[in-house]
């Protein structure tokens, strides 16, 4: 029999528990001669903010150890140039939307909420409370109980659209956190954004990033990412979608056997563009090989 | 745009520390256009984890040909292959040279292994108009490509740090030179380099009224677009603070000089 790969996000229902990270997709139409984005589960969008951001100046990536650094800096043309230039051409992506929205007050947040809800393309609301690389909101607001319930509440209250709080590893415990996220009415948690880093370049001696430090990603991170996600597993009661370093198939069940209810895919898509619709087989072939029928049945 | 897996078909040491590799993709090669490049991932190891982009050397019928030099991880592993290895590789991407097939000179400054993605160009305009290569480096033995692109019936002036090799100077020594005894004004100008080199190209470009696209070179990570890892900061008329970062993998390599920021 073949598997069902299905899950529920909430209300939302994905084709497979394989989807593709802000920041590290652009809108979708990127990768669109490379892979059949069809076969993703969801792509999440790159972050939208209220107003255009330039970003960083550079150099804002370094490769390190099998990982990099990012210090981007949320580039991206902001509110109302996305619903005009990027929107339209969303809905012809045949699989799920899910749109990242990061803001420097809670209202700003609900602002963009409710601005994104009621479209056409876009199916779920991803909170960004987790950039590293920004000196107002994102993770300021991750690292804070309060704050991320605050965030959180607002945009509940702006739109009735599934949301997705994504939370910051840079912070002491995270657990409570993602219960405030839940409590302030998150469907779902994704975690982990990248981790705060730092390179420098001995010749130079200065940082390899203009920004200085900026957000660690890559299979260096995923023992990291999965402890994490363990954690907040076991405690809150919503689904989890588990991110950090995933690089293959095999790393995705990982998360999946710790109780994520689905995976991101970020900066394995920059390594090998078909590293998510190849990871969506080896799960399949994984469910047939032990005669699974469902993706519930891999949790450990 | 696709991505392949490439067998290397040529291998050679143009130089001390400088690679030739002729890959088998006609798939990619059959799109490809001068100024383009390849995004290729050297290990299927997670060190170094990031592809690297290759500015495309020579396109034919076959494949294409990268040409690069060793700087670090990276290029050491690439050069490490041998002819029957086979490279994961992307492309073609970005925007090439925009080659007018008008009937002034052409002028080519290249920069040390800046003359990669000029090799392809020159075989390109050379079809249709007289090109002229200026190529500068440290000393004789980082100027590469000079007895090909003579075969090519391309004429090439040399300049060196050390005199080693052609004039004592830099390539935009004889840049100047050359457009101050030049029979026709604006004549176009295409260079690849290192920053300072090109900095200074851009002036003399401005200088002298001359159209100017430069391709440049950046660290990159996704380079399709999606990332926005890889930008240079570029003149926006449209802006409050008339600045905008643009992505060198899709909005370059190959700009307008005049565009560009310059530090």
């Amino acid at each position: 029999m073949e598997p069902n790969l299905s899950v529920n996000i909430g209300k939302l229902r994905l084709k497979n528990p394989v989807l593709v990270a802000s920041g590290c997709f652009g809108y979708g139409q990127e990768y669109a001669e490379l892979i059949d984005l069809s076969m993703l589960g969801g792509i999440i969008l790159k972050g939208i903010t209220l107003k255009e951001r330039k970003g960083n100046p550079p150099p804002r990536i370094v490769e390190t150890s099998s990982g990099m650094l990012n210090a981007i800096g949320l580039q991206n043309m902001g509110l109302s140039r996305f619903l005009k230039e990027k929107l339209p051409l969303l809905s012809d992506i045949p699989t799920t939307i899910i749109a990242n929205i990061c803001g420097e007050t809670p209202e700003e947040y609900a602002t963009i909420a409710r601005e994104l809800s009621n479209k056409e393309g876009i199916d779920a609301l991803e909170i960004n409370v987790s950039c590293p690389n920004v000196s107002h909101g994102g993770m300021l607001f991750g690292q804070d109980m309060m704050l991320t319930f605050e965030v959180v509440n607002q945009v509940r209250k702006a739109t009735t659209l599934p949301l997705i709080v994504k939370l910051s590893p840079n912070v002491t415990d995270i657990v409570p956190i993602a219960q405030a996220a839940v409590d302030g009415g998150a469907d779902a948690i994704s975690l982990i954004n990248t981790l705060l880093g730092m390179a420098l370049d001995i010749e130079s001696r200065k940082p390899c990033l203009s920004n200085i430090t900026g957000g660690l990603s890559g299979p260096a991170i995923k023992p990291v990412a999965l402890r994490m996600v363990r954690d907040v597993c076991k405690f809150v009661t919503v689904p989890v979608i588990g991110q950090g370093g995933i690089m293959t198939w095999e790393d995705s069940l990982e998360f999946l056997l710790v109780g994520a209810t689905a995976v991101c895919i970020g900066t394995a898509n920059f390594v090998n563009p078909k590293a998510g619709v190849e990871i969506i087989e080896g799960i399949r072939d994984y469910m047939k090989q032990r005669k699974m029928v469902k993706m519930g049945e891999i949790r450990m | 745009m696709i991505q392949l897996s490439a067998k290397i078909l040529e291998k050679e040491e143009v130089a001390c520390d400088h690679y030739r590799l002729a890959l088998d993709a006609p798939l990619i090669s059959k799109d490809a256009h001068p100024g383009q490049f390849v995004h290729v991932k050297i290990t299927s190891q997670y060190m170094p984890l990031l592809r690297r982009p290759f500015s495309i050397h020579r396109i034919n019928s076959s494949g294409i040909e990268i040409l690069f030099r060793v700087v670090g991880t990276g290029t050491r592993l690439l050069a490490e292959k041998r002819v029957g290895d086979e490279l994961d590789i992307i492309g073609p991407l970005g925007h090439g040279f925009m080659a007018k097939e008008d009937t002034f000179t052409a002028i080519l400054v290249a920069g040390g292994v800046g003359v990669a993605p000029l090799f392809a160009l020159a075989e390109r305009l050379r079809q249709f108009t007289e090109v002229k290569m200026l190529i500068g480096s440290k000393t004789k033995t980082g100027i590469i490509c000079l007895e090909k692109l003579e075969a090519l019936g391309i004429g090439v002036q040399v300049a060196t740090d050390d005199g080693s090799l052609g004039i004592k100077g830099i390539a935009t020594d004889l840049l100047e030179d050359f457009l101050v005894t030049a029979a026709s004004p604006q004549l176009p100008i295409y260079g690849c380099g290192p920053m300072p080199m090109l900095k200074v190209l851009s002036e003399i470009a401005q200088l002298y009224s001359s159209p100017c696209q430069i391709s440049l070179e950046a660290n990159m990570a996704c380079g399709v677009g999606a990332c926005l890892g890889c930008v240079v900061k570029m003149v926006d008329h449209h802006s409050p603070s008339h600045f905008e970062y643009k992505r060198v993998c899709v909005d370059g390599p190959v700009f307008d000089a005049k565009e560009i920021l310059w530090r």
